[in-house]
């Protein structure tokens, strides 16, 4: 193992390894830039580039590639308050309120030094846990996986805001809107109103960029101003830097979290961040400023999305499970280049396996230098006024919704959710609810209804799922009490100014 | 504050149709739906009992959101608010339409200029130099990541040249 494993590193720094690996970097950070195009269309452009290619050549561009999305998705979430993926919804919670206060620089360079580790812990975590991913991996059925699922809603109650029935019914929204289309446990289709477009769902893309992009795109349309609301943009790219590593130990607790969620086949990364959010909330104890612009808001969600990638790859090389529509793609790519995934590749492919691991790495690396050195001139854009770029805006949202199924209905769709999202925001309903629980139905209903079928009642009394109940219990409290001692404390501020 | 209302009263028609609609469903299907409905449906009625009950003893609306999402803060009337974001979204819709009639890559480098030279009063040549960039993009982006668009109806009367065809 050890031989495969320095074998591996002296390939990597191979010229045309190099050259590859850069290429998909390059690929992934264009790709992360533009909202609303992910992972799955990154992939999707670079399989038909990989026929022929050396296996390690090609692992090189894939995995370069999908390493850095999570990264460079953090320029249109911090400067613009527009989702760059599903990864960075989170992000925009403190990085946006950064931006507009002349902060976009410290935002995004902590944004991707937090990025950089959280994606080298993923690569750590996944060269170590290659021997025993089996059993770790069987040991999550539908009930625990179930349980997560729960643990990832239960993020609704930190997230819920002054009033905490607005958020639960935020997230009963974003269920229902997830329970569109097809019942995943009998032949029936549901709210579709007897339209094609619908039988399939809506399409998170749609879903995240109308309750997200759109109402920002009116809102500072109707402003008139320019993003930031000061004049400059801040010298904080050593600050940003010194800031992640400040928190690390908070980077490395939510790269953990990052990499379990994506280490589980089915859970989908997507909700990731929110998690991680929750999670900085529940622990922080000195006076945060969430919300409002507070460092470790994005440094918690963006150390945990890339970490996800490590995590990710474990299912998909191990198992040819993929964790993610990214991955899934991956998988594609394996079987063009004539590997089968499986366990087999830990005896027959693992250097294969360990040059994904070092590339990984390197990708992570490379990817956050790049963006640290863009990080200034592209945080110029805060300073312009928004009339120029919202067209452009407009520009790439529809064109990427319109790539979720080709149809009008998802410019209608997007139209609609913006509406939706718009008025959300107008009247005090927490968006991030309605998405956590949209991006969680599909599994909630599925997991329930596979544990009922296979164990009945049985799986309540699983470990896991009373070990997983237990720290949603104990996380609901402890993020409700900080929740509380948080607008109060806010509360308090208020009536002194 | 009438608007947070009607808003409400939204939610609690949504969850109630939820609810009945799940009802149609076999057993399978309309367990979840109708277990959330139900469940949102006494949660929105609360909420709305809430919001009157604020309006009655003229108890401001909460809207600030605390952590659970960004704040809005506006510096004008929210009667002009509603009116500008009204106009805003009758802009998306006219969008909308040119592309019904004319494709996305066409109406959308006309959207460009035309907000550049009316809403963002830029010049005339500035503007027009927007939309081609809009136009190269668009072309730019199809030939790298693969991407297509809606096509108008003028498409299919009409052999234009790529990307406009």
């Amino acid at each position: 193992m050890l031989e495969a494993l320095s074998q591996s590193f002296v390939t990597i720094f191979t010229f045309s390894h190099i050259v590859w690996l850069v290429t998909g970097v390059l690929a992934g950070l264009s790709i992360g830039v533009l909202p609303g195009l992910g992972g799955i269309v990154g992939m999707s452009i670079l399989l038909p580039v990989i026929y022929g290619m050396e296996p390690d050549i090609a692992f090189a561009l894939l995995v370069g590639m999908v390493a850095v999305i999570p990264t460079s998705d953090t320029f249109p979430s911090v400067l613009m308050g527009i989702p760059g993926s599903a990864a960075s919804q989170a992000t925009i919670m403190d990085g946006y309120p950064m931006a507009k206060r002349g902060e976009a620089t410290r935002a995004l360079s902590a944004a991707f030094t937090a990025s950089l580790m959280g994606g080298l812990v993923g690569a750590v975590t996944l060269s170590l846990v290659i021997p025993i991913a089996k059993p770790l991996i069987l040991a999550f059925g539908s009930p625990e996986l179930f349980m997560l699922t729960v643990l990832g809603l239960s993020m609704v109650g930190i997230l819920a805001g002054k009033r905490p029935i607005r958020g639960l019914l935020a997230a009963c929204l974003g269920l229902v809107i997830g329970a569109i289309g097809a019942a995943p446990a009998a032949a029936e289709y549901r709210f579709t109103f007897g339209t094609e477009y619908m039988m399939d769902g809506i399409p998170l893309v749609v879903v995240g960029l109308g309750l997200f992009a759109f109402p920002e795109i009116i809102d500072l349309l109707i402003k008139g101003k320019a993003i930031s609301e000061k004049t400059t943009i801040g010298r904080g790219w050593v600050k940003g830097v010194k800031d992640a590593l400040a928190h690390k130990l908070l980077v490395l607790r939510c790269s953990f979290i990052g990499v379990i969620i994506g280490f589980l086949p089915g859970l989908g990364g997507s909700v990731v961040d929110w998690i991680a959010y929750g999670h900085v909330v529940q622990i922080t104890k000195d006076k945060p400023q969430f919300g409002k612009g507070d460092i470790r808001g994005v440094i918690a969600p963006e150390s945990a999305n890339n970490a996800k990638e490590g995590g990710g790859l474990i299912p998909t090389l191990l198992f040819g499970i993929p964790g993610s529509g990214s991955m899934a793609v991956f998988l594609g790519g394996m079987l063009i280049l004539g590997i089968q995934p499986g366990p087999s590749m830990v005896t027959e492919h693992l250097d294969l396996v360990y040059t994904s691991v070092w590339s990984l790495a390197l990708a992570n690396i490379v990817g956050a230098a790049l963006c640290v050195i863009l990080a200034r001139p592209i945080a110029q854009l805060t300073k312009v006024r928004y009339a120029y770029i919202a067209p452009f805006m407009i520009l790439i949202i529809t064109l990427a919704c319109y790539q979720a199924t080709q149809t009008w209905g998802d410019l209608i769709a997007l139209l609609v959710m913006g509406i939706l999202g718009w008025i959300m925001k107008q009247f005090g309903w927490p968006r991030p609810a309605a998405l956590i629980g949209y991006v969680l139905a599909a599994n909630l209903e599925t997991y329930l209804f596979i544990s009922a079928q296979r164990f009945g009642w049985t799986w309540l009394w699983r470990p896991g799922v009373l070990v997983i109940g237990a720290i949603i219990v104990i996380s609901l409290i402890l993020g409700l009490r900080k929740t509380a001692a948080i607008d109060k404390a806010a509360q308090k501020s208020e009536a002194k100014q | 504050m009438n608007g947070s209302i009607l808003f409400s009263l939204f939610f609690v028609a949504l969850f109630s149709y939820v609810s009945y609609s799940a009802l149609g469903y076999v057993y399978l299907a309309r367990m979840f739906p109708l277990a959330v409905g139900v469940f949102a449906l006494v949660l929105a009625l609360v909420n709305l009992f809430e919001d009157i009950w604020r309006l009655r003893r003229n108890i401001a609306s909460d809207s600030g959101m605390g952590l659970s999402d960004l704040e809005t803060d506006w510096d004008i009337a929210h009667s002009e608010v509603w009116l500008k974001a009204g106009l805003l979204i009758g802009v998306v819709i006219a969008l909308y339409g040119g592309i019904w009639l004319i494709g996305y890559p066409l109406a959308m480098s006309i959207f460009v200029v035309l907000v550049y030279r009316f809403i963002a009063r830029a010049k005339l040549i500035n503007s027009c130099i927007a939309g081609m960039a809009a136009l190269g993009f668009i072309a730019f982006v199809a030939k790298m990541l693969n991407v297509s668009w809606p096509e108008g109806l003028i498409q299919k009367l009409v052999n234009l040249p790529w990307p406009l065809g």
